[in-house]
């Protein structure tokens, strides 16, 4: 016979064993610091605040220092995000920022801004980006053509560009699938009806081989396109749907019936928290994050393009919307090592690169003067 | 001997982080909750890790912080949300089935009791604690220990009686 509660005890050993393990070395590192600099700033205010209600006297002495201090407004100034020594992320160090930019009704430029760091790795206000943008192939597309830019995708490895122009379709849903070198060079036709639009019409797989495409044809299908023959693999749609999860992330969202919900490449595991957008428009999840824990949210998503803003960026073990310290986040690039980067509203030029606790470890500046107001179409940490 | 601290605090990260997040999924009913509480706990704890490693006391110390962090979240709304009916249909029928339905079920009901209440039935019934003990880690007095450990396993009752062969006898004070 069991001892009294020892059933009680196995049913608690068994939940327990659901845990996966999880280096925390790293993570309880950073926490520990901004402790660190959190009391260090808290110290500092107080003093200040000291100094203010019992040294004025000293502090006309000295001139005053450097403006008012106001008792009780430090209180506030617990955290000061983004924080000049904050801890860098575990670095990704370099950054390919890939823009596109129309020229006429019939070409497309693509440039690269490539971000880099002489001392190693982002410091921020000891070590700051070294940025240089260079032009990249330009992509010539009939007239109003919208295909191309929705479509275009820059290989993991940086060196193939893939893009759809509408052939023969009068909607402009689909058309021929195109290749080529990113730098130039003579364009590849790989693929025909294949769709252009969503927020991830072509997706590369890791190993820049192939390419995961939807067709429209008699019925629409699924599959995976080789880059160097253009032999179209069809794929069952649940397989294909997680395969091409999977080049991305472990993770991927839907929002339905109020319901945001991020599973597993594979559909399993899924979380969901109540999500209603702004006027109940259609939204699309637009990413998750490596670890599952966030998803971008889009705006009114009726229009299928990938250029769409973040309207939320839901943190899914609490349902609620998370914020930055750099303020209202428009688009965001979660990237393989749990950093991200993110554009902020009304700061066109500027990306930020964060790391997984969110504190800014670099701004990026767009240097070059036609880009100003464009954003990335893809963002490659590595 | 910076180098030796870092080492030391490292290996006791690399040791003791499987046990904690153990407690801490109970506590928090959620990987990510429980990964945050875990890594807070050791962040406190490496702010103090000489005096802490010297005087030999570094995981009570965490484990006192885990809960007393776990009880501040709570108030904070940090939790994880239960989900009932939006598992996966798999793996209906069977003996495995049958457990994994009654994980869920002692998950969602651990989610729905208070935070002092669920500690307590982790402190005493998975990491074994004395109601003695479980009132040092927690900051009460012993007999705050008794009442919530009567009040959750009474709740327990009401909330999930799938549950009753887990907890149909009353424990015995130890």
């Amino acid at each position: 016979m069991n001892a009294p509660m020892d059933n009680l005890r196995s049913g608690l050993a068994d939940l327990a064993d659901d845990v996966n393990p999880a280096d925390l070395r790293d993570r309880a590192l950073r926490t520990s610091r901004r402790i660190g600099l959190r009391r260090t700033a808290l110290t500092s205010a107080l003093s200040v605040v000291l100094l203010g209600s019992v040294g004025v006297a000293a502090v006309a002495m000295t001139g005053g220092g450097g403006g008012q201090v106001v008792p009780g407004a430090s209180a506030s100034v617990t955290v000061a995000p983004p924080s000049p020594s904050a801890p860098p992320a575990r670095p990704a160090v370099t950054g390919d920022h890939y823009f596109h930019r129309a020229v006429g009704t019939t070409k497309l430029e693509l440039f690269v801004l490539r971000e880099r760091y002489s001392c190693g790795t982002p410091d921020p206000g000891k070590c700051d980006p070294v940025t240089s943008t260079e032009n990249l192939r330009t992509i010539t597309h009939p007239a109003d053509d919208a295909c191309p830019e929705n479509s275009v995708t820059v290989s993991p490895d940086g060196r193939q560009v893939a893009w759809v122009v509408t052939a023969d379709d009068p909607s402009s849903l689909s058309g021929d699938l195109m290749i080529a070198d990113v730098q130039g060079g003579a364009v590849q036709k790989r693929g025909t009806n294949v769709l252009c639009l969503g927020t991830r019409s072509l997706v590369w797989t890791p190993d820049s081989t192939r390419l995961y495409v939807s067709k429209l044809g008699n019925e629409a299908t699924v599959g995976a396109v080789d880059a160097a023959t253009g032999k179209f693999s069809p794929m069952e749609h649940d397989a294909w749907k997680e395969a091409e999860t999977l080049a991305t992330g472990p993770f991927r969202g839907t929002v339905h019936d109020g319901r945001l919900t991020v599973t597993k490449a594979d559909g399993t595991a899924p979380r969901s928290v109540a999500y209603r957008s702004e006027h109940d428009t259609d939204v699309v999840v637009m990413a998750v994050s490596q670890d599952g824990r966030l998803a971008t949210v889009s705006v009114g998503g009726s229009d299928p393009t990938r250029q769409l803003d973040v309207a939320d960026v839901i943190d899914m073990t609490t349902g609620g919307p998370v914020e930055f310290p750099v303020g209202k986040v428009t688009r965001l690039w979660f990237q393989a090592d749990g950093s991200m980067v993110v554009a902020v509203g009304g700061e066109r030029g500027k990306l930020y690169r964060l790391d997984p606790d969110r504190q800014v470890v670099a701004e990026i500046t767009v240097d070059r003067a036609e880009l100003k107001n464009r954003l990335p179409f893809q963002v490659v940490l590595g | 001997m910076v180098d030796s601290h870092a080492a030391e605090f490292d290996s006791f990260v690399r040791h003791r982080s499987p046990a904690l997040l153990r407690a801490a999924y109970l506590l928090t009913g959620d990987q990510h909750l429980a990964e945050d509480l875990v890594q807070s706990a050791l962040a406190r704890t490496h702010r103090s890790w000489r005096r802490l490693h010297d005087s030999g006391n570094a995981e009570a110390y965490t484990r006192k912080v885990m809960y007393h962090l776990q009880v501040a979240w709570w108030r904070r709304g940090k939790v994880a949300e239960v989900l009932p009916g939006e598992l996966p249909e798999r793996g209906r029928g069977g003996d495995h089935s049958g457990s994994s339905a009654l994980k869920l079920s002692l998950r969602a009901a651990l989610l729905k009791l208070s935070d002092k209440q669920r500690a307590v039935l982790v402190l005493r019934f998975f990491e074994d604690r004395t109601e003695a003990e479980a009132a040092e880690v927690l900051g009460v007095a012993v007999g705050t220990v008794k009442s919530q450990t009567a009040k959750a396993l009474a709740r327990l009752r009401v909330i999930a009686p799938e549950l009753s062969d887990l907890h149909a006898v009353n424990g015995a004070a130890r």
